[in-house]
């Protein structure tokens, strides 16, 4: 896949993109001064600035961000734990693999968000429902890669662990975790993109917390300034987490080559 | 095609496993009646929504979203990766412009959406193909940019036009990737369709959740959430085996 294109921001000095967003910009602007009236939909880019320096200079943007970002972090803690430790025992024992085959293949394809009104009927609104349904989100992929991780090994390291007749405890602890560490990485970066985007999601559905509530919520006032600022400042939470995933994964592999 | 045969016979054992187990749970009263209804109870509602054709319309109503957007995202994401692997300006233009809107949950360009364009189908389908065009756009973008060298060697030699280059080389060659990412298009589709419904509150799966949460309807909820994992998975498995079929030319016989 070519997911491996990710992060490369910096190259924008390139006049060719910096046109074409100063393009979209003009064409913004001209769309919403163009109008007669006072539109609720749209606002400048300089009214949805000052909006947004409002909001940082409140803290509003702050507190909605660290609201998001604990779900997400919690969520993902929940879904990798268990999915990694799934995926570790199919990809170990060959009858559990075949036994989950079935499931999982029904079970992914179920949109997380659907279970949002479920999720808040059995515990209510709030951190816990939005967690679970991060974590649901995240346990499909977690066990999925890695179980190919533990997969694609070398076949040689099991044997080694046969020889050495280790518990398996053990051989996951000392053979298998150590080999799969790159892939895993991998995995967890995954992971906190699809974290970050349905934290985002459950609170624009309907969880009354976090930068997707607070979004919606000047949606609903038809305040359009205060909306496209946290629109931009959701987008830059995004590129954030996965500018800091890409650099931190790349000194951890680095760190691994011999 | 034995182990074929096998693996369907598992999967069979191991789903209708994990029904005993849910019929088992409500059953036993391992878990609140109230909040978890026996399969028979879904099962039986499932059939009654299809006999009145509510259910029926509201599946129709998402799987058609789901549809028109897969499609949209599909022709427009291979455009517009084709463009980009073929022509280096449109590559250096876009493709930075493309990486600043990637990161964006498409959930939270609804409320825009809703804001420009007003609560309608084509709202919907907007949001959709935001959200959903990036692996058929990027699958595109890679599989142009791993067309063999020889091969572009082939063409300059035969002095093959871009549109001819397109055509005959660098799509059949791209092919695997697309229809990769054709099918990876199609399962967030139909999230962003389920998303888009319960947001704007439009006739669909997604809005079926909703209501039968707040009515407390748990059958009608269940019955929501079974409709919704069997359409992923069937939408899934159906693109697997046409890209099977598709692609038989690829692989060595």
């Amino acid at each position: 896949m070519p997911a491996d294109r990710n992060g490369r921001l910096w190259r924008l000095v390139d006049p060719a993109p910096i046109g074409v967003i100063a393009l979209l910009l003009l064409l913004w602007q001209l769309d919403v001064s163009g109008s007669d009236f006072v539109s609720d939909t749209l606002a400048s880019p300089g009214a949805v600035l000052l909006a947004l320096g409002r909001l940082v200079l409140d803290g509003d943007v702050l507190r909605a961000a660290a609201a998001t970002l604990t779900a997400a972090l919690l969520g993902m803690a929940v879904g990798v734990g268990l999915g990694a430790a799934l995926g570790l025992l199919s990809g170990l024992f060959p009858p559990v693999a075949a036994a989950i085959r079935g499931p999982v293949v029904l079970l992914r394809p179920l949109p997380a968000i659907a279970l949002v009104p479920f999720m808040t009927i059995a515990l209510g609104l709030g951190l816990a429902m939005e967690t679970w349904v991060i974590a649901f989100a995240v346990f499909w992929p977690a066990v999925t890669l890695t179980q190919q991780a533990v997969r694609q090994m070398d076949l040689q390291l099991l044997e080694v662990a046969d020889a050495l007749e280790l518990g398996l405890l053990a051989r996951v602890s000392k053979l298998v975790l150590p080999a799969i560490v790159p892939r895993l990485v991998v995995m967890l970066r995954f992971a906190a993109a699809i974290a970050l985007l349905i934290a985002v999601t459950v609170e624009l559905v309907s969880n009354p917390r976090g930068l997707g509530h607070e979004m919606m919520l000047a949606a609903e006032a038809f305040t359009p300034a205060p909306m496209l600022a946290y629109l931009v400042v959701i987008a830059l939470l995004g590129w954030a987490v996965n500018w800091v995933l890409v650099a931190s994964e790349r000194r951890v592999l680095a760190g691994m080559r011999p | 095609m034995g182990r074929r045969a096998v693996h369907i016979l598992t999967d069979i054992c191991s789903i209708g496993t994990l029904l005993l187990l849910w019929y088992a749970a409500t059953r036993l009263g391992l878990v609140p009646r109230v909040l978890v209804p026996s399969p028979l109870v879904v099962w039986d509602r499932i059939v009654a929504g299809f006999v009145d054709g509510i259910l029926l319309e509201q599946m129709a109503s998402t799987v058609g979203s789901m549809l028109v957007g897969w499609l949209m995202c599909s022709l427009l994401g291979i455009a517009l990766g084709a463009l980009i692997g073929i022509w280096p300006l449109a590559r250096r233009a876009l493709a930075p412009v493309l990486e600043l809107f990637r990161p964006l949950p498409p959930a939270a360009v609804i409320p825009v959406a809703i804001a420009v364009l007003g609560l309608d189908r084509e709202m919907s389908l907007f949001v959709i193909v935001f959200g959903a065009i990036w692996p058929a756009l990027l699958a595109t973008v890679h599989g142009f940019a791993t067309v063999e060298p020889r091969l572009v060697e082939v063409g300059r030699a035969l002095d093959m036009s871009r549109l001819q280059f397109i055509a005959k080389v660098a799509l059949p060659n791209a092919a695997p990737d697309i229809l990769a990412g054709m099918r990876l298009s199609l399962v967030v589709c139909l999230v962003m369709a389920v998303i888009t419904d319960m947001i704007s509150g439009q006739v669909g799966l997604g809005s079926l959740v909703v209501l039968a949460s707040r009515s407390f309807d748990m059958a009608g909820l269940f019955a929501g959430l079974v409709l919704l994992s069997v359409i992923g998975f069937a939408s899934n498995a159906g693109l697997q085996a046409i890209e099977r079929r598709v692609l038989a030319y690829q692989r060595p016989s």
